[in-house]
């Protein structure tokens, strides 16, 4: 293309110029930031899929626990609830009458934590013959909640007879 | 991609010139045709076929050049053009080769102080214009073409073609546009154009050896009413034609473009084609025959951005180019200004939509914290519950020890021996058991220690004591106790495996 006036050649190329400058200055850094955004988009994407995978994390996770803590609460006494409390004492009775304990005695210690667990620990006295303080113990050890036994002695009430005084510390399992 | 070649591109496109006006000024009339190209608006480059282009209009008038402006304003007001480019045809002209040796320096200053040599002797340089055109150049010569025309016949057609709107792109021999087409580089190439008067005839080799003349009629065409006489006539200098082109080009292949009144064109392309045994006309069959060499002098504003020849003035020829070239300027400042709105819209609605992905990628990125926070949260609970769950099952695995070790004490004892004390406590895994009790002889506590021994869960057994003496145990109440009964105590390990 060869244009042969000057004047419009000048105009021409100065147009040209107006132009390529305008593109340089205002075109090109606007489209830069448009392509940078959009990496960042791309990027976005990304984010929404952790989103999503992390939501699925929680749900899965929620569920599991979930089904944990019931398996936990199973186990533990929940010591915030008056009626477990009430029910462990109702089984420790239940525990003494079907051992046929005729006396039994119960003093709680205070909670301590071991191994994130918080524990209750109750000396515990009874009396009984030995068959009796075997079932009682037996009992005690086969409930569903967690309560361990940390020391036991047994001693005749008097020499010969067959009437035991148990002394005995238990640990109860709570779940706070 | 393909770069685009900003020396492709061709001015008139650019220009936006969708028609042209050829003016082809005859022996004893006026031949006007209105030319449409009919390509896309969008193809720029100088290439352009012959084919796309078509006739709208076509008038014959009398040559009468004061006729002249009221026909351009009728073009203008019927096709609503605000600019009417002109291209005008002449063919009262002088044609001359010239060989202008190559060690020349300057062939420009060459042919303008030669000037004298162009014109007819003993007639005054003022009295004519002339134009010039290299068609081939080598080692030893230029060959120029310079066509010669009387000044004030080209001042008369100007003056006439002037007006508003009015813009003279061209005063040229339009035979003298097949000279320099590049498309007819390729093949021998002969254009004829029949005039009342004479024949004109331009001829180009595929080397660009060209010949360019005119042949006179013994009589003016336009002046025979009886048919009969007018083809002897036309016979005549068609053989003159075909004898002058066998010793230029002799047993050659040629193509033939021809352009002629319409009556005439059967008889010259059959003499033409039985003669040269050449291809003739290959343009649109429904193209007037007399707008052949019109057409490709259009096609060559359109290739070339130039007619080949102009006899027009400087100054006449700067006004006519300056009104295109502003509107190339015009076109391109707003080709360019679209482009550029449309870009700064579109980067506008980019952007928009980016602030909004932005904001949602930020409130995602917010979601996306917490719900980690919340995903570690429940993993430790899930880590705590899973630990405590583990540590509570071994808890509950082995809880029912002190039972077993009761269950157990329970088998060593005989109707000759009992147990008075015992105590147990765990020691890790391991519980330590103390027993103590009573029996009636020695035999007796050895069978009790053979019996812990005997069973599988008790190890370690210690025999502490085993004494008839009351002071030498610790169940003390020495009133109860039979003087025949042995205390003893021992100590043993119990595990619940």
């Amino acid at each position: 293309m060869e244009i042969k006036s000057p004047k419009w050649k000048s105009y021409i190329l100065l147009t040209l110029a107006v132009f390529i400058l305008i593109f340089i200055f205002e075109i090109v850094p606007d489209y830069s930031n448009i392509f940078g955004n959009l990496y960042s988009n791309l990027t976005g994407n990304n984010l929404n899929n952790d989103l999503k995978t992390c939501e699925l994390k929680i749900k899965s996770l929620e569920r599991e626990n979930s089904k944990l803590s019931s398996s936990a609460s199973n186990l533990l006494i929940d010591k915030d609830n008056q009626s477990d409390i009430s029910s462990l004492l109702g089984f420790l009775d239940v525990v003494a009458q079907k051992s046929k304990i005729t006396n039994y005695s119960l003093k709680p210690g205070t909670v301590f934590q071991n191994d994130n667990l918080s524990i209750l620990p109750i000396y515990i006295e009874i009396n009984g013959k030995y068959s009796n303080v075997y079932n009682f113990f037996y009992l005690i050890e086969k409930s569903s909640w967690v309560i361990t036994i940390k020391s036991l002695t047994i001693k005749p009430k008097d020499v010969l007879t067959d009437n035991l005084i148990v002394k005995s510390n238990l640990e109860i399992y709570l779940n706070l | 991609m393909q770069i685009i070649n900003l020396n492709k591109l061709n001015i008139s496109k650019i220009a936006g010139i969708k028609k042209i006006l050829t003016i082809d000024i005859l022996d004893d009339s006026i031949r006007i045709a209105l030319f449409q190209r009919k390509e896309n608006i969008f193809k720029l480059s100088n290439k352009t076929s012959i084919s796309n282009f078509s006739v709208i209009s076509i008038e014959i008038v009398t040559r009468n050049f004061d006729l002249i402006p009221q026909v351009l304003q009728k073009y203008l007001i019927d096709y609503k053009l605000k600019n009417l480019y002109v291209l005008i045809g002449i063919n009262d002209c002088l044609y001359q080769k010239l060989n202008i040796p190559s060690d020349n320096e300057d062939d420009d200053m060459w042919l303008l102080e030669n000037e004298g040599k162009f014109i007819p002797e003993g007639r005054p340089k003022s009295e004519f214009i002339f134009s010039y055109r290299k068609i081939k150049g080598d080692d030893n010569s230029h060959q120029y073409l310079v066509i010669t025309a009387r000044k004030d016949y080209i001042e008369n057609i100007i003056k006439s073609c002037s007006g508003k709107g009015i813009n003279i792109l061209a005063i040229t021999p339009f035979i003298t546009s097949s000279l320099i087409d590049s498309d007819l580089n390729e093949n021998n190439s002969l254009f004829i154009n029949v005039l009342n008067n004479k024949i004109q005839y331009a001829q180009k080799d595929i080397e660009n050896n060209f010949s360019i003349g005119e042949i006179y009629f013994s009589e003016s065409l336009s002046s025979i009413t009886n048919e009969d006489i007018s083809i002897p006539i036309l016979h005549d200098a068609l053989t003159k034609l075909t004898q002058l082109y066998f010793n230029i080009k002799p047993s050659s292949s040629v193509r033939v473009f021809i352009s002629c009144p319409n009556q005439f064109i059967d008889l010259i392309r059959e003499f033409i084609s039985s003669s040269l045994y050449a291809s003739v006309n290959l343009v649109d069959n429904k193209l007037d025959s007399g707008l052949v060499s019109a057409l490709y002098a259009v096609r060559s504003i359109f290739s070339n951005n130039e007619a080949g020849f102009n006899l027009l003035t400087e100054e006449e020829y700067k006004a006519g180019w300056d009104v295109l070239e502003k509107q190339v300027w015009l076109n391109i400042t707003i080709a360019g200004g679209v482009i550029i709105m449309v870009l700064m819209l579109l980067s506008n609605l980019l952007t928009l939509k980016l602030e909004t992905s932005q904001s949602n990628y930020q409130d995602e990125s917010t979601e996306l914290s917490s719900k980690q926070d919340e995903l570690k949260k429940l993993e430790d609970e899930n880590r705590h519950f899973k630990t405590n769950l583990d540590i509570l099952y071994k808890l509950k695995e082995k809880k029912s020890v002190y039972s077993s070790i009761l269950f157990e004490l329970d088998k060593i004892t005989n109707s000759r021996s009992c147990l008075t004390d015992i105590e147990a406590m765990p020691d890790s895994l391991i519980f330590d058991v103390n027993i103590a009790g009573l029996a009636h002889n020695q035999s007796d506590v050895a069978d009790i220690i053979r019996k812990v021994e005997s069973l599988r869960k008790f190890s370690n057994v210690t025999l502490l004591y085993s004494s008839s003496d009351n002071e030498s145990n610790s169940f003390g109440n020495a009133d109860t106790v039979s003087k025949n009964l042995i205390k003893y105590s021992m100590r043993f390990k119990y595990s619940g495996n």
